[in-house]
Parts: C-alpha cells; sequence; structure tokens
C-alpha cells in the first residue's frame, strides 16, 4: 500500500529543517513530524513553488549554507512537483484570503496529495480554504494534526480516518 | 527453463568467506543465494535512502546556524511570508491578473 502524500508548505518545511528541537533540546512538533518523515511514514510531494521559497529564504538568512543545501536538494528536482500554470493559480484566487499564497496552493492541487500540511492557520485553515481542501478531496492538517493522524497525539475526531490500516 | 543471470567475481576476506558460508548452511541455500538476497536488499534499502529528501542533512546544517545566529522561528516564518509576497508581487501578480481579465 503507497504511503499517505503529504505536500508540506514552506513554513512547516523550514520549521522541520531550521527547528526541530526546542532549546531544551526536546523535539519540537515539527521534530517529531521530521522523526515520522524518516521512519518511512508518510512521503513528501514538495512543489517547484515551495522551494523557491525555500531557496530565497535560504538566501536571506542562510546565505552561507545555501549552497551547500542546494547541492544537498539538487539530485531530488526531478522529483519537485511543477509550477502551476497561470490559469491554475487564477483559480484557486477567489479561495486565498493572501494572493501570495495561490501559487502554493495550487501547486499543492497540482501534487494531487493526501494531506496539505501547514500551520499558518490564518491562510491554509480558513473555512474557506478548507472547503477548497475538501472539494479536491485533500486534508489540511496542522504539524499538530498530522501528528494525531499517526496516532502520536490525541485527536479530536476527523484526523485519524486518514492513517489506512 | 532458462534464466538470465550476470556472473561477478568477487574477491572477500577469509573471515568474512567463512562467516558467509556459516550464514548460508544456517539458512540452508548456497552461498550464491545468500550472496543474491544481500545484494538485493543492499540495493532496495540504497534506493529507498536516495529517494527521501535529506531534510536531516540539511537540518544539521541549518539548525545549528540558526541558533548562532540567535534567529527564532516567529521570526523566520515571517521573512518567509515576507519572500512568499515579493515572490508573488514579481514573478506571478501580473501574469495571473492578465489571465484573469481574459
Amino acid at each position: 500500500m503507497s504511503p499517505i502524500r503529504v505536500f508540506p508548505d514552506t513554513g512547516v518545511l523550514l520549521a522541520m529543517i531550521v527547528f526541530p528541537r526546542d532549546r531544551t533540546g526536546s523535539p519540537t512538533l515539527a521534530g517529531e513530524v521530521l522523526q515520522l518523515y524518516e521512519d518511512g511514514a508518510f512521503d513528501l510531494v514538495i512543489g517547484q513553488a515551495v522551494i523557491d521559497e525555500l531557496d530565497e529564504v535560504l538566501d536571506g538568512r542562510f546565505p552561507r549554507y545555501r549552497p551547500r543545501a542546494v547541492s544537498l536538494l539538487m539530485p531530488f528536482a526531478n522529483q519537485l512537483i511543477r509550477w502551476p500554470t497561470p490559469a491554475e493559480i487564477a483559480a484557486v484566487l477567489p479561495f486565498c484570503s493572501d494572493p501570495s499564497d495561490t501559487p502554493i496552493f495550487a501547486s499543492a492541487i497540482v501534487a494531487r496529495p493526501d494531506i496539505v500540511l501547514s500551520n499558518d492557520f490564518q491562510a491554509f485553515h480558513t473555512p474557506q480554504a478548507k472547503a477548497f481542501w475538501r472539494e479536491h478531496g485533500i486534508a489540511v492538517e496542522s504539524l499538530y494534526g498530522l501528528l494525531c493522524v499517526f496516532g502520536r497525539r490525541e485527536c479530536k475526531g476527523k484526523a485519524e480516518s486518514l492513517v489506512k490500516t | 527453463m532458462s534464466v538470465d543471470v550476470k556472473r561477478i567475481t568477487i574477491r572477500v576476506p577469509p573471515a568474512l568467506h567463512r562467516q558467509l558460508h556459516q550464514a548460508a548452511a544456517a539458512q540452508s541455500v548456497s552461498l550464491n543465494t545468500l550472496a543474491v538476497r544481500a545484494l538485493e536488499t543492499y540495493v532496495e534499502e540504497a534506493t529507498a535512502d536516495r529517494e527521501r529528501l535529506p531534510l536531516r542533512e540539511l537540518s544539521a546544517l541549518l539548525a545549528p546556524a540558526a541558533e548562532a545566529a540567535g534567529l527564532t522561528e516567529e521570526e523566520l516564518l515571517h521573512h518567509a511570508r515576507q519572500v512568499r509576497r515579493r515572490i508573488w508581487q514579481e514573478r506571478y501578480e501580473k501574469i495571473v491578473q492578465a489571465h484573469s481579465d481574459q
């Protein structure tokens, strides 16, 4: 059976990479999700649009480490989900509270994941956005919600139904 | 029935050779079968490793750098939001607007 496919927003990808542990050394929610990924609990499907943002963030905040980071990601370039077309981006405009999120929303639709993973509640978890994801047969989860999906946190109802046994 | 196989010859240290023979005997298989299974397992694991994104390696690179710079998650995510808006304005806004106006 295929693993669950998860499309991460740039913010959670950054949190997984840069902040997997808190100041006491304990795993953060993002760190726990990173561990689940490494254990093979789910697959990540990553959009080129997300990588564009990641690259610019690295350039702005980690310029010294960017070349090495890029070289680590380069072998996976052929796995990235293509950029959405202008038509695909325009189609999601009515569902986004901030138009700058539309390339990521559209990229997620192109990727057709089981779950969109974002901790940006003002953009990805609004009633409008949730209806949008539901309409496309995609669940939207926060880091905490994804841990619920895999039984690592107490669920409040819907999340665990995604886990196939 | 003919089976398409290729032959390879490998040289191993005597100690490993002895261990391989013992392992094959313990599993009641030939040394060849044991070696083929070991190589198949290696290829599967190597392929699986290659397909997973090197997030831990990226983390080992960037997490200490963030800590050394005193960068907080809130600051980084705020910066990421600014990057998103800039990319939207520079790359997408006009062409998407033009498409919407059609």
